[in-house]
This record gives structure tokens, sequence and C-alpha cells, in this order.
């Protein structure tokens, strides 16, 4: 067990978010028990946010691959190295050492320079705008814990 | 004749090397941490991945101390954890420090076991303050040359690289090194105009075949070291010389201090890894033990003879500034896993003292952990790894590299209770030369058809480049804490400094190979 917090099977269901959010698809026996053992080895991973909205970015990402991208990028922004950061920094550095999906982390899709650049417009607009989204989830969930 | 050396880095290989061939005894101790035995010497990075049982500990260590985790200074990569006995911390070193991040080696074949290879002579300019020329240095350039094996030529950097002869070919280009070269050949006068050259990086990696050495097999994986020696490291010629008579190697011993008889050092006092205390008779002494570890001996042996230790000023080390760019021509395409990985290509900036040229090395992205990167993107990481797959190909970091000279608030002291203590304050004139040399470097990346994205230069600390140098120079003027020309040392006649102490200029490029020169040189005369 890496955490009185974090049970083992909430390590590995959140592994199993966190895999399908990055690469689309759940990840194998190897990089689940990677994703366990860090937690134990690595304090950091394990250690509690000091602000509250922090740890609620992580509780949403929880919930599955979409949240966890909003959580992400609202993260990226305004808790860059919080715990869900780091535990998602984590996961794509096991995921990027292994073969199973090393290649799919780091091929180049191809096609034309300018296509590219517009697209990576288009993914700084829709990243501002889960970061956004994420922000408003969070509100209303605080709004309904008062009401 | 005799002679013991203190320490097992570049200095200390090429010192032992050309004594022992002039007919002394040599006796090196040293700490002498052993670098793990190479995996799958014939495997690629890429199928390291898919071969290794456990790629994520070969990787990522044991301690997952490889993950680069998300802090307020992040590295664009991180320290493969096979490495880790380069840096592992030595409990009986104790450093203190201001204004420098020091960092020291206790590995057998010292901080050269991590470095980058690139070995770049220094000019007559830059050897002014020296109380030696070119001419004096320029053999054992080429005696070291022969030794490790230097791929690289004489080109448009003639200028800031002198031929001392001995080099092979240069290793051939990786596609994003050769298309920016191209590129500066094409505009090559526009680049000369704005006082920049470009040229082949001089690599201590073998081209060809070499002394029982292959030639480098692209396969990726030389910050992880490389598994086929094709990349010298000081290790093997520690390798080389332990199989040689008159030769001893002494390992696990962390020297402390030498006694003396007042004018000759008569004993060196090591403690051993069980905690033993030895002393060891010493005819002749030689610290070679890189500069802040030599300058401890030194300082806490004057203390004990003396009653107070002196302090050493003058230490230098080059400030690093990182430049990463864009070449907008390569964005989409498939990046090069297979090649050599470190920097091929060198732009060097005139100056008008030609002293102050400023160097800057050109790696281009291979194979190298990407979550380092990945996550310093402004954007969700699933964003950001769209961004940097598509982009990796035409990613590089420009290594910027400047000057420094002896001054006098650059210190070295003992502290109360035996720690060394660092003390270092940048020129005053740091952040106009930065500025200046930056806004330049931009242009000519620019002209290269690269794009320079706004925000991500990163300014290295004082210390990070570890060629520390500077505090017991060499000199002709007969004074305490120097040494004569062949660094003997003027406090003590048996004693000799054959490591960066003795530099008393350390200009805007890597020190390595001038440390092995010059350790040889010294070696060559020491009597």
């Amino acid at each position: 067990m890496a955490d009185a917090s974090e049970p083992t099977a909430l390590l590995e269901e959140e592994c199993r978010v966190f895999t399908r959010y990055l690469v689309g698809h759940d990840p194998d026996a190897g990089a689940l028990a990677a994703y366990v053992r860090a937690h134990e080895r690595d304090a950091r991973l394990s250690h509690p946010d000091a602000r509250a909205r922090d740890e609620k970015l992580l509780l949403l990402a929880r919930r599955g691959p979409r949240r966890a991208r909003a959580a992400d990028a609202c993260a990226r922004i305004f808790a860059p190295t919080s715990r869900l950061r780091r535990k998602l920094v984590c996961l794509l550095a096991v995921l990027e050492v292994r073969g199973s999906t090393a290649l799919e982390l780091d091929t180049a899709d191809g096609g034309s320079s300018a296509v590219f650049l517009a697209r990576c417009v288009l993914l700084c607009a829709a990243a501002g705008g889960r970061a956004l989204a994420a922000l408003l989830l969070l509100s209303f969930e605080r709004l309904g814990e008062r009401g | 004749m005799r002679l013991h050396v203190v320490g097992a880095g570049a200095s200390a290989a090429h010192f032992a090397l050309t004594a022992l061939e002039r007919g002394f005894e040599v006796v090196v101790l040293d700490v002498g941490r052993t670098r793990p035995p190479a995996v799958s010497p014939t495997a690629s990075f890429g199928e390291l991945k898919s071969e290794l049982d456990d790629p994520v500990e070969y990787f990522l260590g044991e301690h997952f101390e490889g993950v680069v985790l998300p802090s307020d200074e992040t590295e664009y990569y991180g320290f493969p954890p096979n490495k880790a006995h380069v840096f592992a911390a030595e409990e009986r070193f104790r450093l203190a420090s201001e204004g420098f991040e020091p960092l020291a080696s206790f590995a057998k074949g010292g901080l050269a076991e991590a470095w980058t290879g690139g070995v770049y002579p220094f000019t007559e300019a830059e050897l002014v303050d020296w109380p030696i020329g070119w001419d004096e240095l320029r053999p054992h350039y080429e005696d070291v040359a022969r030794r490790i094996g230097i791929s690289g030529r004489a080109d448009d950097l003639a200028e800031h690289l002198p031929d001392h002869g001995g080099l092979m070919e240069p290793l051939r280009l990786d596609d994003h090194s050769s298309s920016l070269f191209s590129t500066y050949e094409k505009k090559r006068e526009r680049f000369h105009a704005l006082g920049c050259r470009m040229g082949r990086a001089r690599s201590a990696t073998l081209s060809a075949d070499h002394a029982g050495r292959p030639a480098c097999s692209e396969l990726g994986r030389c910050l992880w070291t490389c598994p086929t020696n094709s990349l010298y490291t000081p290790w093997l010629t520690f390798e080389e010389l332990e199989g040689r008579e008159g030769f001893t190697y002494l390992p696990g011993r962390y020297v402390d201090h030498f006694e003396t008889d007042g004018g000759r050092v008569v004993r060196l006092v090591a403690s051993r890894d069980d905690g033993e205390q030895e002393t060891h008779d010493v005819e002749r002494l030689v610290l070679a033990a890189g500069t802040l570890s030599s300058a401890r001996v030194f300082l806490e042996s004057v203390r004990r003879e003396r009653g107070e230790a002196p302090r050493l000023s003058g230490l230098m080390d080059n400030r690093q500034v990182l430049q990463p760019f864009v070449n907008l021509r390569r964005l989409c395409r498939p990046w090069e896993a297979d090649a050599f990985q470190y920097h091929q290509l060198v732009m060097t900036l005139a100056a008008d003292d030609p002293r102050a040229s400023v160097h800057g090395l050109v790696t281009t992205l291979k194979t190298a952990l990407i979550h380092p990167i990945v996550q310093s993107l402004p954007l969700d990481l699933k964003s950001a790894l769209f961004v940097f797959k598509n982009a990796h190909a035409a990613l590089g970091l420009l290594n910027v590299n400047l000057h420094d000279t002896r001054r006098a608030e650059n210190t070295l002291e003992l502290g109360p209770s035996g720690e060394l203590r660092v003390r270092y304050v940048p020129p005053a004139d740091e952040p106009t030369r930065i500025g200046a040399a930056l806004r330049r470097y931009r242009r000519a990346l620019r002209m290269l058809g690269c794009f320079v994205p706004p925000g991500m230069t990163h300014m290295r600390p004082m210390g990070a480049s570890v060629h520390y140098a500077g505090t017991v120079p060499m000199t002709d003027e007969a004074r305490p804490l120097t040494t004569t020309r062949d660094g003997r040392s003027r406090d003590f006649e048996n004693l000799w400094f054959a490591d960066g102490s003795t530099f008393p200029f350390l200009p805007a490029k890597n020190l390595t190979f001038t440390l092995m020169a010059n350790a040889s040189r010294i070696a060559a005369t020491v009597s």
C-alpha cells in the first residue's frame, strides 16, 4: 500500500483513468504495477496539496478521462506543481519508457506544417476552454456543498 | 621514483598515464565509485524499452529518481539513474555555498563520466593570462587526441578551435543538424557579417575503430552511458592503466589531508570506506581531484600545519544559458532515433576582445526522456503531447557558454567544522553580456529558419556547468597560493596541482580537453 489515503485499488483505478486520458486505452499490467510502485517509493506523489482547490482537481480528474483532461488543463495554469500534475507527469514518464506505449506517445502524425500550426492554435484555445470549464465545475460543486 | 596522485578524473588519468610512460611509479588514491555494467550493449535506445525486463527501473531508477516532477525550477532533461554514482553525495565532503551550486564527483573517471564529449582546445589569445603559450600546450593536445580519439575537422571555426593534429573524420551528422548546417553554408556570408560562425563539433567519440574501441554505432544511448565505449571517459584510461606495471589504483580512499615537515609533503592521510584511517609516505604528491576537492585537501592540510587556513580566491566557472529553438522546416517529420545524441554543431560569436568570444553548442533533440519537455509546455499533457510529437524532429537546444575571469570575491575557504565554503558573485556586466549574446544568437537562429519560443530561455545557476577552475593559478610571479608554470606548488616543494585549480583564465568552452592536455604537460615536467 502506498499511503493510508491512497489504497492500491484507488491508485490502479486512477492509473487506468489517467492512461485512457493520455493514450486512449487501458494501461498494461507492467505500467499499472509501476505506477503503484512509484507511489510507494516517491513520497512526493502522495503528499497532499496545501490548497483545497488543488486537491479537488485531483478528485475531479479521477472521474474519467475527459474530466482528467479538463482538470489537467486547469492545473497546468493555476496549479502547475500540484499533486495531480505530479501524478500525471509520473505516469507519462512510465508510459514513455515502456515499449508498448513509447511509440504511441512520440510518433509524428505527418501532414503539413500549416495544418499542424493551425491545430496548435485551436488546441491552445481548447485548453483554455477546458481550464475554464474545470474551474466552473469546481465552483458549482462548492456552491452545491454549501447549499 | 614514486608519485602519489589524489583523484581519478580527467586530469588524474592523463597525468598518471604520462608519468607512468616516463618511468614513474604511480599510486592513485580515490573514493572510486564505479559505474554499473552496461546492459544489452548492442540494443538501441528504442529497443531497450521493449527488450528489458523492467525498462521503468532502468530509465527511471529504482526509486523513480529519473522522473522529473513539476517544480519551480525545471531542467529540460532528467539525470539517468545509471549515472547516479557520478554525483552521489560523499558525507565526508561537506559543502556550503553562496551564489553557487557546486557539484563534485567521487566516481572513478570523475565528472567526465557524465560529460557530453566536447573537446575544445584553447586558442593562443585565450592563453594570454597563462604563463605558457599555444606552442607549449599543442603537443599535449595532440597526444591526448591520439589517446582518446577525437572526431572533428578544421572548418569555419578554426579561428576559435585551433588545429592541434590527431583528429579523426567527424561523426555522421544527424538529419536535423545536417539541415541546419546546410542552411548555414548557403548563408555563410550573412552569418560572418553577424560575427557568427558555425562548424562541426569536436567530440571525444570515435568515427572509426581506435585502440580497441569500436566506432560509434549510433545507438542513441549517449546520455545513459555509451555501452560500446565509443564515447571516451577517463574511466577507460584507468581501466587501461590498471593492467600496467608500476601503476597502483587504490579505491575506497578519501584523502583527508597531507602532513609536511614544514616545506615538503611527507605523508598522506586517507580514510577508508570501513572508517579506518591509513597513511602513505610520500615522495611527490599530485593533487588532481578537481578544483573543489583539491582545494579542500590543501586547505585542510595547511590548517593542520599552521593553525589557520588561507582563503583561495579566483574561482571560475562558465555561465551557461539554454536557448530552445524550433526548426520550422522539420515540423511533423519523424525524428531520428539512431544517431549520436549529443551536440554535433558549434556556433561561436566573435568579440572585440578575442578572449570574450561566446561558444554555443547546438544539440538537436533525438532520443531523450520526453516528459520533462512535455510538461513544460503551457497546455494540458494530452495537448502538449500532440504538439511535442509533431515538433520533436524540429526541436533543438543551444547551450550558450560565457567566459569567466579570476576575481577576488569568488572564494573557497574552510568553515569552522571543516566544510568547504564556496562563494561566487557574477561579474557586474554579466546581464549585459548575456543579453547581447542572446540577441545575436536569436538572430542567427532565425537566419537558420528557426523559431525561438518566447519565455523558454533558461539561465543555469553558477556551478551547473561544472567547469571549475582558477583557485591556485599558474604564474611566473613567485607568490604563495600559486604554482609555477609546471604546476608545482609555491607553498610545498614536492606538491603539484594538475587539475583546473591552476587555470589563470577560463574561456567560454568546455575545459576538459585542456585539463587532460595540461595535466599531461605537467606530468612531462615533474622531476
